[in-house]
C-alpha cells in the first residue's frame, strides 16, 4: 500500500539563517540579506509542492548486517543493523517539493540574478527538510497508533549505508507513482527530493533518542545538522496534519 | 583615493546596491577612468570577502556582493577593452566533474573568480575528462579547478587528473579541488594540487596557482 500525501508549505527564516551560518550560531545575517530573504518567500511559497510517498514493507529477517525483506529485496549495511536490526516492517518514504523552484532558480543564475537564485534554492532546502519532517512525523503517529515504535529515519548516503541503495528504495516506491527519478548516479530529479526509511518494531531507536547526523564524520560541523534537542531543532510531536491524497 | 570612490566601496561592502548603482552612475557621467572605477569594485570585493571569512558575512551576501561588482565590470568591459587596458589574472577551466549534477557552488566560485580577474571557462555538470583536456589545449589554460559534491566525484577526480597527465598535460597546469566532502585526504588521494573549503579560498588559490602571490601552498 502507497499512501500519497500532500502538506502545506512550511518555510522558517529561522532555520534558512542557521543553515546558512557557519560560525554555528554566532553570526546573524545582514540586513541586505535578511530584506532579500523576505522579499523571496512568497516567490518560495508559490513555487513548492510539497508531495509525500509512504509505502510499508514487511521484513522477513535479518543476518549478515542484511535486513531481508519479503518482497525478496534486502537493505545492507552496518547502520542497517544499528538502526533497523530489530524492525518487523518498515516505512519507506520519498518526498518532494517539485522542480518548479529549481527550475526558477536556474532563471535567475542564466539571467544574472545569482542571490536571488541562491536565496530561492536555499529556501527549497528549508522546504524540503521541514516536509521530510512533517512526513517523517506524520507516519510515527501512524505507527505509534499500531502500538508500535517508529525508528529514527536513515537515508542512503549515510554513514555506511551505500547511496547506490536507492535503487533499492526506488523498486518499492516506483517512479510511475512518485515523479521522482533516479540518475545513474543515484541522484534524484526533481533535484529537492529525498528518501528514508523508518523501522517499525517494539523496541527501537527512535527520532527522540537520535538521529543519522550523528553518525555523519561532519556531525561537529555541519550547518544542516537536524538532532532533535538541539536548540534550533526542537523534538516535533507526531502530527496529524497532512491532507490524504489516496490510500 | 577619492572620497567619492570611498562611498563607492562603502556602498558595494555593505551590499546597497541601489546607492552604489546611483554612485557608480554618477561617476561614469563625471568621466571617471574605468580601470579606477574598476579597481575600487576590487577593493570592495576584497572587503567584502575578508568579512566572509570572519563569518560576519554569510555565503549570500558574498553572492550580492559579486552580483552589483558584476553588473559594474560588465559596464566598464567596454570601455577598457577599447582602451587596450583589460588584463586577465589567469585562465581557468572549471566544471563539475562525471557523475555529479550539483552547479550552485560551481556557479558561485566562478562568479568570484570572474569578479577577481580570471578569465573562466565553465565546463558545466557532468562534466567528463575529454572536455577538461579539450578546453584546456582550446584556451591555453594554466589552473584547472573541479568540484564535486558527492563521493562519487573523488573517482571521477582522479579519473580527470590521469586523464590530463595521459594527455601530456599535467605539467602545464594546476589542479585545484573543492565541494563538500573534499579535503587533503582526497586531494592526495586523486592528485590534484590544491583543496579549498570555501568560495574565497578558491579566489586565493588561483591566486597562488597563478604565481600572483609567494605563500606556499
Amino acid at each position: 500500500m502507497i499512501i500519497n500525501l500532500e502538506f502545506a508549505p512550511s518555510l522558517d527564516l529561522g532555520i534558512l539563517w542557521r543553515f546558512e551560518d557557519s560560525s554555528m550560531g554566532l553570526s546573524r545575517p545582514s540586513k541586505a540579506s535578511q530584506k532579500l530573504a523576505e522579499k523571496i518567500l512568497p516567490e518560495v511559497i508559490d513555487l513548492v509542492k510539497p508531495t509525500a510517498y509512504i509505502g510499508f514493507f514487511p521484513v522477513q529477517g535479518f543476518a549478515n548486517r542484511r535486513l531481508e525483506l519479503e518482497n525478496g529485496l534486502a537493505l545492507t549495511g552496518g547502520f542497517i543493523a544499528h538502526i533497523l536490526g530489530e524492525a518487523q516492517e518498515i516505512a519507506v518514504i520519498v518526498c518532494t517539493i517539485g522542480n518548479e523552484l529549481e527550475v526558477r532558480a536556474k532563471e535567475y543564475f542564466a539571467g544574472g540574478r545569482p542571490a536571488r537564485g541562491y536565496i530561492l534554492d536555499a529556501l527549497g532546502t528549508v522546504a524540503l527538510g521541514n516536509l521530510a519532517e512533517d512526513a517523517r512525523s506524520y507516519t510515527e503517529a501512524r505507527i505509534n497508533e499500531r502500538g508500535l515504535q517508529a525508528s529514527t529515519p536513515i537515508s542512503p548516503g549515510h554513514a555506511d549505508w551505500a547511496l547506490s541503495e536507492q535503487q533499492i528504495l526506488f523498486k518499492m516506491l516506483p517512479t510511475r507513482e512518485t515523479g521522482v527519478l533516479l540518475n545513474s548516479s543515484f541522484l534524484m530529479q526533481p533535484r529537492k527530493s529525498l528518501t528514508m526509511v523508518l523501522g517499525l518494531g517494539k523496541k527501537m531507536l527512535t527520532h527522540a533518542e537520535g538521529s543519522q547526523c550523528e553518525y555523519c564524520g561532519l556531525a561537529k560541523t555541519c550547518t544542516y545538522r537536524r538532532v532533535p534537542g538541539d536548540p534550533w531543532y526542537p523534538i516535533k510531536v507526531p502530527s496529524e496534519e497532512a491532507s490524504m491524497k489516496n490510500v | 583615493m577619492s572620497s567619492q570612490n570611498d562611498l563607492l566601496i562603502t556602498a558595494l561592502v555593505d551590499l546597497e546596491e541601489d546607492e552604489f548603482d546611483r554612485l557608480f552612475k554618477d561617476a561614469l557621467a563625471a568621466g571617471q577612468e574605468p580601470l579606477e572605477l574598476l579597481e575600487s569594485c576590487r577593493k570592495g570585493m576584497e572587503i567584502v570577502g575578508k568579512r566572509f571569512e570572519t563569518k560576519e558575512y554569510f555565503l549570500v551576501d558574498l553572492i550580492m556582493a559579486a552580483e552589483i561588482f558584476k553588473n559594474a565590470s560588465s559596464q566598464l568591459e567596454p570601455k577598457l577593452i577599447h582602451s587596450g587596458k583589460v588584463d586577465s589574472a589567469g585562465t581557468i577551466v572549471f566544471g563539475t566533474v562525471h557523475g555529479d549534477i550539483h552547479d550552485i557552488g560551481k556557479d558561485i566560485v566562478i562568479a568570484m573568480l570572474r569578479g577577481a580577474g580570471f578569465t573562466v571557462h565553465d565546463l558545466g555538470v557532468d562534466a567528463a575528462p575529454q572536455a577538461f583536456i579539450d578546453k584546456v589545449i582550446e584556451t591555453d589554460a594554466t589552473v584547472v579547478g573541479m568540484t564535486g559534491l558527492i563521493t562519487i566525484s573523488f573517482d571521477s577526480m582522479k579519473d580527470t587528473i590521469d586523464a590530463l597527465t595521459a594527455a601530456g598535460l599535467r605539467q602545464r597546469v594546476k589542479v585545484m579541488i573543492g565541494g563538500g566532502m573534499v579535503n587533503e585526504k582526497v586531494r592526495e588521494h586523486v592528485g590534484a594540487d590544491a583543496w579549498g573549503e570555501d568560495v574565497v579560498s578558491a579566489v586565493a588559490l588561483a591566486h597562488q596557482l597563478t604565481g600572483q602571490m609567494t605563500e606556499v601552498i
